[in-house]
């Protein structure tokens, strides 16, 4: 079960990363990365502490340190995007929801989401920062408030709803679920579903394995900077070495 | 002239001048986490160029506001080649392990001033005030006999009317709501489709117009000269700290804190000559500000991302 089940063959990926390859100073961070998100998917890469989770994500959109040590291609709606700017790849349509959340401290709940569709220019931001808080009810109450006083759960919406309101056609979200109540992280999964139900092309780092699983098509495993394994969520939701090393089985 | 009077008067020029500097020197903190060690030295070159132009291209036939208005948009030029060759080249990097900006803009601040030495001139010159009369404001005498001038009314509002616009601007603007992204989380701010890179210009350019400003409303009453570089240089950074690097209001503040401590050191000082312990005293209210907050009256704790 090494190559992905390839969803649509005969499609182009959205996004396809070869043989990716990141360094920080002599630490390599990824080994050779292979990775294809088609349109309308979600696809999660699970591994442990400092597997290099992040470091693909921070690649992908560009917005990593250290784009001067990466090796290999990074592919997105067609174009070569490796060690762009992070700016000009969240203009083609990609939003990243980093890990920690990174709100604007100072700034307002609402100024958050408005700065999220900082490029936008047409005419439907403010239905959409309605949509937003239909989705995130608590970022409502919490408009006028500072980001950086409001909880992680709350904080973590906040992240989220900033990155929709750039009407993305690509999400990626770093361990969403990262230092929240068990409560909440059934709140962020079910907008993530909901968000994979609307159609949404989705990218999703993870720890918590089995949920992770549970929502995404298909899925890679990531350990010391390679990928181990990969294939349909389901399928690997059952695989008896994933049960052992991941879901605690 | 009362003591009363001539605190107030000094406190409200001298530092409004103090915080357009600091002003300048915070945006570019906020912006970068660097500190520009030229933003002194663009005072001194906004106060020649306005002398050059005022005494050699114009032969003093052009309105002086006219060539507030050039020295001003010059000036942020300046600014924003002291970003394109000195910091902009340095790359994406860690300003706190990374120290050759501080290098490069101090290294900047030198050549600029060697180049007004060498092309501009080499000695201390008048300017005359602005204007020499606002409407409903001739130079005249206010209570208790102060004199003061309109080039004076000027240097009082002028940096007031900046000050408020810019932030203004700031929380109001598509624009300056990017430009406090930046400030907030740089990474995050790219992420928005902001780019940075611009956003840091923006930053130099509007440091350097604020610091062509300064060199020019002040020169009326401090002439144009070299040592004004480190004196506004100097004073402007304390005040720019005091306030809280970063704080927009807070530079002016500090500003008239630091002129107060001077005027006021002048004129109440047990020992004869206040001259000599105006720096002392000042020096003792930053580090007396810094002990008790250390990012500034206005300053937010800095908190480290991981
Ligand atoms: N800025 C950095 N400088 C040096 N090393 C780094 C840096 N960022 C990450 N690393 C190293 O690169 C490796 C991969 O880190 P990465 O953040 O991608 O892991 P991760 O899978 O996201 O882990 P976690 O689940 O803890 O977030 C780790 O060994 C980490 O120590
Ligand atoms: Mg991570």
């Amino acid at each position: 079960m090494t190559a992905a089940a390839d969803p649509a063959p005969e499609r182009t990926p959205m996004l396809s990363v070869r043989s990716l390859h990141v360094r920080y100073g002599a630490a390599q961070a990824l080994r050779g990365i292979d990775l294809d998100v088609y349109a309308g998917e979600v696809v999660t890469v699970i591994g442990g502490n400092g597997a290099g989770k992040s470091t693909t994500l921070k690649t992908v959109s560009g917005v990593s340190e250290m784009l001067k040590h990466v090796d290999g291609s990074i592919t997105f709606l067609g174009k070569d995007i490796v060690r762009k700017p992070a700016y000009r790849i969240a203009r083609m349509g990609m939003a990243h929801v980093p890990e920690g959340r990174r709100v604007f401290p100072d700034s307002s709940a609402e100024e958050n989401l408005m700065l999220g569709a900082y490029r936008r220019k047409d005419s439907d931001i403010a239905s959409d920062l309605e949509a937003v808080y239909a989705r995130f009810p608590i970022l409502a109450e919490r408009r006028r408030q500072p980001a950086g006083l409001m909880s992680g759960g709350e904080q973590q919406m906040l992240a989220i709803g900033r990155g929709l309101m750039a009407k993305p056609t690509f999400l990626l979200l770093d361990e969403p679920s990262l230092g929240l109540a068990p409560l909440v992280v059934e709140q962020v999964f079910a907008a993530i579903r909901q968000l994979k139900a609307e159609g949404l092309t989705i990218l999703l780092v993870e720890q918590l394995a089995t949920k992770a699983l549970a929502v995404a098509d298909r899925a890679y495993i990531l350990e010391t900077g390679s990928v181990v394994m990969s294939g349909s969520a389901t399928d690997l939701a059952h695989d008896p070495k994933v049960r052992a090393a991941y879901l605690g089985a | 002239m009362s003591d009363v009077t001539q605190i107030a008067v000094y406190t409200l020029t001298i530092g409004s001048i103090y915080g357009l500097v600091g002003f300048g020197y915070s945006l570019i903190f906020s912006t970068t986490r660097i500190v520009n060690f030229a933003q002194g030295t663009l005072v001194l070159v906004g106060g020649y160029l306005a002398w050059d132009l005022y005494a050699h291209a114009f032969h003093g036939d052009v309105a002086l506001p006219i060539i507030l208005i050039l020295v001003v948009l010059l000036s942020a030029l300046i600014g924003v080649l002291v970003d394109l060759v000195g910091v902009a080249p340095l790359g994406r990097f860690d300003p706190r392990t990374n120290v050759s900006w501080l290098v490069t803009t101090f290294g900047l601040g030198i050549v600029a001033e060697e180049l007004v030495r060498r092309y501009i001139s080499d000695s201390s010159q008048t300017l005359p005030g602005l204007v020499h009369s606002l409407p409903l404001f001739g130079s005249r005498r206010l209570p208790f006999g102060v004199a003061v001038s309109a080039s004076d009314v000027l240097l009082v509002v002028v940096p007031i009317i900046v000050v408020v616009l810019l932030e203004v601007i700031q929380a109001r603007t598509r624009l300056g709501r990017a430009f406090r992204a930046v400030a907030q989380d740089r990474q995050a701010a790219s992420l928005m489709g902001i780019n940075p890179t611009v956003m840091v210009m923006i930053a130099f350019a509007l440091a350097g117009a604020l610091a062509g400003l300064a060199g020019v409303l002040v020169a009326p009453r401090l002439n144009v000269r070299f040592n004004i570089s480190v004196t506004l240089g100097v004073y402007g950074f304390i005040a720019a700290v005091i306030g809280g690097l970063g704080s927009t209001r807070g530079a002016m503040i500090g500003g008239y804190l630091i002129a107060f401590v001077e005027a006021f050191t002048g004129v109440w000082n047990p020992f004869s000559s206040g001259e000599v312990y105006k720096p002392i005293a000042v020096f003792i209210i930053f580090i007396a500000v810094l002990a008790v907050r250390p990012s500034g009256l206005f300053g937010k704790k800095i908190v480290e991302k991981v």
